[in-house]
């Protein structure tokens, strides 16, 4: 199998290229171009009950497609994401590895994703009871809205919820407020993750919140 | 892999001011400033994307109610790194570029949603446009004065360009993001009232002078009403169910 991310940063999409017999593991709505022979088999995220799990609580679908290529020759498929940013792909070697509800693209057979609970922490600021976790051996793709930066955490380091896609398990994350009482509730900062432990943990640099606060003000009506 | 243009910069004798880079650019610049110890930097409200957990937040009315006027979201944030040096990471809101000035008793114009980050010499007031200015440049009718010393950051919607004005020049208002003090600028027509009808084009700001303008290759307006159209609205008189 051969990958490559294109149109980075602002428009990433990851161009697959299949040999025989080869497969690929893709979020229900990412593919958006295909070699017309390819074998697309919708499956369910890792048996019903778990799927479901994963489509109410991990912020995933239901659905997760398998394309495979059953032809003789090497065939092509392109993977995309539903918003502006940037792409990453991550290589497991047995370890795993945590995404936040939505940031997961693609992966190589190998992997296998699941459910973690995330904690009260992480559904009190709106991220869900749930993180995905994929592990296994093999690739992982995955995507933020706007650049993806990566900082390198030894002992604690503030996170605004909103910019943190993925992290390395042996990081903890703690809910804190931004500043004093006064300061949170007005300072438009609320509350922040504090990410705890020696690892790496992967921002985008944009979010939601701050999007719509640029925009919203703007659409009248 | 992404290519990204990274600034970087540390402090020299020639370039005061705090160290920073720009990650991301120039589509989804991101800021990080290392703030020295018991310095203070003032950030835009929410921006705060990342910090050092030494680093205090404090929320300060600065400019009182004239921010409610401006459009621009009441209260900076104030950053101070206690006791040791501390990192911050600043995400505009939204998609663009970032720029940053070192200014030495200088006074830099901007656009009310541009400012983005500024150290304490660096003082920040609102100022009134005056109506005709203010009205017709479809913007606000205030500005953002920043005068004295230190490290401004401010972003933009797009891609920034940034011009040297000697003479008169012509920029769409909705471009404008910053300028220079020492600039002379007035809201004209471009070619009565006919164009102002037809052409699309319509008002304009003439800067007249010497000094330095920075402009923004999108409009939030455009992009605003290019999608408009297409926004889901709720239906009026329809009882919502859950």
């Amino acid at each position: 199998m051969k990958t490559e991310i294109k149109g980075a940063p602002t428009f990433a999409y990851l161009e697959v290229e299949l040999a025989p017999g080869e497969r690929i593991i893709a979020e229900s709505d990412a593919m958006s171009s295909m070699a017309a022979d390819m074998e697309v088999t919708a499956k369910l995220n890792g048996g019903f009950f778990r799927g479901l799990l994963r489509k109410l609580l991990g912020g995933e679908t239901l659905f997760i497609n398998q394309f495979k290529n059953e032809s003789d020759g090497n065939r092509k498929l392109t993977l995309v994401q539903p918003w502006p940013g940037d792409m990453r792909q991550i290589r497991l070697e047995g370890n795993s590895f945590y995404l936040q509800p939505g940031a997961f693209l693609a992966c190589s057979e190998g992997v296998t994703l699941g459910l973690k609970w995330a904690g009260l922490v992480s559904f009190i600021a709106r991220e869900g009871l749930f993180k995905l976790a994929v592990k296994g051996t093999g690739d992982v793709w995955y995507g933020g809205y706007g650049a993806i930066l990566e900082r390198e955490i030894d002992g604690e380091y503030i996170v605004d919820t909103s910019h943190l896609i993925a992290y390395e398990p042996s990081i903890q994350l703690k809910l804190q407020l931004a500043g004093g009482f006064f300061s949170s509730l007005f300072g438009g900062e609320g509350l922040v993750t504090r990410v705890v432990g020696k690892g790496k943990i992967m921002i985008q640099s944009r979010s939601i919140p701050g999007l719509t606060g640029w925009l919203n003000p703007k659409l009248w009506g | 892999m992404s290519e990204q243009q990274n600034q970087q910069q540390t402090a020299t004798a020639e370039q005061p001011g705090y160290a920073f880079k720009i990650e991301g650019r120039p589509d989804y610049s991101f800021l990080t400033v290392t703030i020295p110890a018991n310095e203070t930097l003032k950030v835009e409200a929410s921006a705060m994307a990342t910090m050092d957990t030494h680093i205090n937040m404090k929320t300060k009315m600065k400019g009182g109610l004239g921010r409610w006027v401006t459009g621009e979201s009441l209260f900076i944030n104030e950053f101070t790194a206690e006791g040791g040096p501390g990192e911050i990471g600043i995400a505009p809101g939204p998609p663009g570029d970032l720029s940053h000035v070192y200014l030495h008793n200088e006074v830099i114009f901007l656009q009310n949603s541009a400012y983005v980050a500024s150290t304490l010499g660096v003082e920040i007031e609102t100022k009134w446009q005056g109506l005709k200015k203010g009205f017709f440049s479809g913007e606000n009718l205030f500005l953002i004065r920043c005068s004295g010393d230190g490290d401004l950051w401010f972003n933009t919607y797009g891609a920034i360009i940034e011009i040297e004005v000697n003479g008169d020049y012509v920029v769409d208002t909705g471009h404008i993001v910053a300028f220079t003090e020492g600039l002379d600028y007035e809201v004209t027509m471009l070619g009565g009232y006919k164009s102002l009808f037809f052409s699309g084009e319509g008002v304009v700001c003439r800067f007249n002078g010497k000094g330095k303008v920075w402009i923004q290759t999108r409009l939030v307006d455009a992009m605003v009403s290019w999608v408009y159209p297409f926004r889901r609205v709720q239906k009026k008189n329809t009882t919502t169910s859950s």
